[in-house]
């Protein structure tokens, strides 16, 4: 069966792919060496890693750097953290468990640009019901999008709302298909709850664990959607993140050279973690037969 | 664990599902909510419902319908585009040793990437074949997640065909083609289904793409929803009312996929 053409089903795919992801890659690094805009794209002056070079010198760049970090290391660690106890909670009930869980995952589904819209109406300091809560119950004036950290914190709300639910689903689906022995082992063996989860329950949905993570982390570094349309990278740079920034060089500066140099670095990390992940969670659909 | 420590932990898992539901709740309550009120500087619960909301999405001032059908064509054909490609290809992949790593890789690479990354590049080409603002335009972007998507989920749902059922096809002297299309096609049914339901979702919920990719006659609902955040207002009633219309058709999809829900989000490295 090896030598059997197979390789003509991938035909399709590799074009395809190649047309709308390859291609506009080496575009992109073409475009990276050279002193392209708006208005000059195809005969920008080469200027070798003169756009790599701006880049670090750039310190907005290495300001949406500390944002989109600040952003994906406080919502990620969040959502990990309720997810594992959601997961553990809808675990422990003896009914209707399924009904809970369908409950708890519809945030994620729902379009983050929406969700972004939605929770900007929450946020209104005007009407929205949060400083409204805040005015009633506590008489506090709570300006949410005007201070700079308060604005990122908002962000990363958002974003525990909204992907708690995924870090939720999948651990428990891996929590259901735990063995059960060990737990009962130790259970026999005198073992509380805790200890449970912590000695039997964690070293086995670790892997698990860590994709969920991976997964995590390269979405939440993404996010453009909602701070798009919450806040647009405000108070002054406060919530522009990478993606945001890259946004603005490209279509308020117009500096494509610099912009397409930022998304070959971009691309560049993202392929090092995903060569890391492949190797280690994705092995069965990579082993030669 | 006693009875009453049972009953906390309900209490607890339903003031949970409130919390994070609570968003989701009240654009849809609001979205029935007189427009004069919405806005109004108080906490109010009681109010007389109304279709005005709605009534406003279709009126002259806002193409909403159009936006509608615009994402229904875009998601419908970038999802069967994908699949139509996808199929096939995910069999090459999981049935050939060769081809494998390399090409799983890449595609893995694909959808780790920010779609930031291939914004400029689609956008510049879309612009120099004279696609902006085209459906097909916008379906092309999309097959930059869909096409990886449906590879690399199917090849999850392919890897647990058995082997033997092709094997005694073959030595019937049956041409890859026909194993494929004869074969594999209806056992990998289930597979399709729900990789065509992801794709439907995904297509459905971009926004990045669409606003640039669009400016007016392939806008999509995404785009159109954000619309109503104009320089000079926010149409509050107009956007509860979008949302409203744009989310339910998606948790209805949701819980059709739900039992492949994991793989799909995960790549399939979690089943």
């Amino acid at each position: 069966m090896r030598n059997d053409r197979g390789w003509r089903f991938v035909i399709p795919s590799v074009i395809l792919l190649g047309f709308v992801a390859l291609f506009p890659f080496i575009f992109s690094l073409y475009i990276s060496f050279t002193e392209s805009t708006a208005y000059n794209i195809y005969h920008g002056k080469f200027v070798g890693l003169g756009n790599y070079i701006s880049l670090f010198k750039d310190i907005k760049f290495w300001d949406s750097l500390r944002v989109t970090l600040l952003y994906v290391a406080l919502s990620v660690s969040i959502e990990m953290i309720l997810g594992f106890f959601l997961a553990l909670l809808v675990d422990s009930l003896d009914r209707y468990q399924r009904l809970f869980m369908i409950l708890l995952i519809i945030p994620m589904m729902i379009a983050p640009l929406v969700y972004g819209i939605i929770f900007k109406l929450l946020y209104n300091s005007i009407y929205g019901p949060i400083p409204l809560f805040f005015r009633s119950a506590f008489n506090i004036e709570l300006q949410i999008l005007n201070k700079p950290f308060r604005a990122l914190l908002a962000m990363v709300i958002v974003d525990v709302f909204q992907w708690t639910s995924f870090v939720f689903l999948i651990t428990y689906s891996a929590l259901q298909a735990l063995p059960k022995e060990p737990f009962e082992a130790a259970m026999i063996d005198g073992a509380t709850y805790w200890k449970r989860v912590r000695y039997v329950l964690l070293p086995l949905i670790r892997p698990a664990f860590v994709v969920i993570m991976i997964f995590r982390l390269m979405d939440s570094f993404k996010t453009f959607d909602q701070i798009f349309v919450i806040t647009g990278g405000g108070p002054g740079t406060a919530t522009t993140t990478l993606s945001l920034y890259t946004y603005f060089l490209m279509f308020t500066r117009y500096n494509f050279g610099k912009a397409a140099a930022l998304t070959v670095i971009i691309l560049m990390v993202v392929i090092v973690i995903t060569n890391l992940v492949f190797k280690r969670f994705f092995r069965e659909v990579s082993a030669v037969e | 664990m006693n009875r009453k420590s049972k009953i906390w932990l309900y209490i607890l898992a339903v003031v949970v599902v409130l919390i994070f539901n609570f968003p989701l709740v009240f654009v849809i309550v609001t979205s029935f909510k007189p427009l004069g009120e919405i806005m109004l500087p108080n906490l109010k619960f009681t109010f007389s419902p109304t279709l005005e909301n709605y009534k406003m999405l279709f009126s002259e001032t806002f193409p909403f319908g159009k936006y509608i059908l615009n994402s229904i064509t875009i998601s419908l054909i970038s999802t069967i585009g994908a699949l139509a490609v996808a199929v096939p290809g995910s069999y090459g992949i999981s049935r050939f040793g060769k081809v494998k790593k390399n090409v799983a890789f890449w595609i893995l690479s694909i959808r780790m990437a920010p779609p930031v990354v291939f914004a400029l590049p689609l956008f510049l080409i879309l612009k120099w074949i004279k696609l902006i603002d085209t459906i097909p335009g916008l379906v092309m972007v999309y097959f930059t997640f869909t096409v990886p998507l449906s590879i690399w989920i199917l090849n999850t749902f392919l890897m647990e065909i058995p082997k033997s059922v092709e094997e005694s096809a073959m030595i019937d002297g049956a041409t890859r083609g026909q194993i494929l299309y004869r074969i594999i096609f209806p056992l990998l049914m289930p597979g399709i289904v729900a990789v065509f339901i992801m794709n439907f979702i995904f297509s459905w919920n971009e926004f990045f793409f669409a606003l640039l990719m669009t400016m007016d006659r392939a806008v999509t609902i995404t785009v159109g929803t954000a619309r109503f955040v104009t320089g000079y207002s926010i149409y509050w009633g107009a956007i509860c009312a979008a949302s409203t219309i744009s989310v339910i058709p998606m948790i209805i999809m949701t819980f059709l996929v739900q039992k492949y829900l994991v793989r799909g989000l995960t790549m399939g490295a979690i089943k």
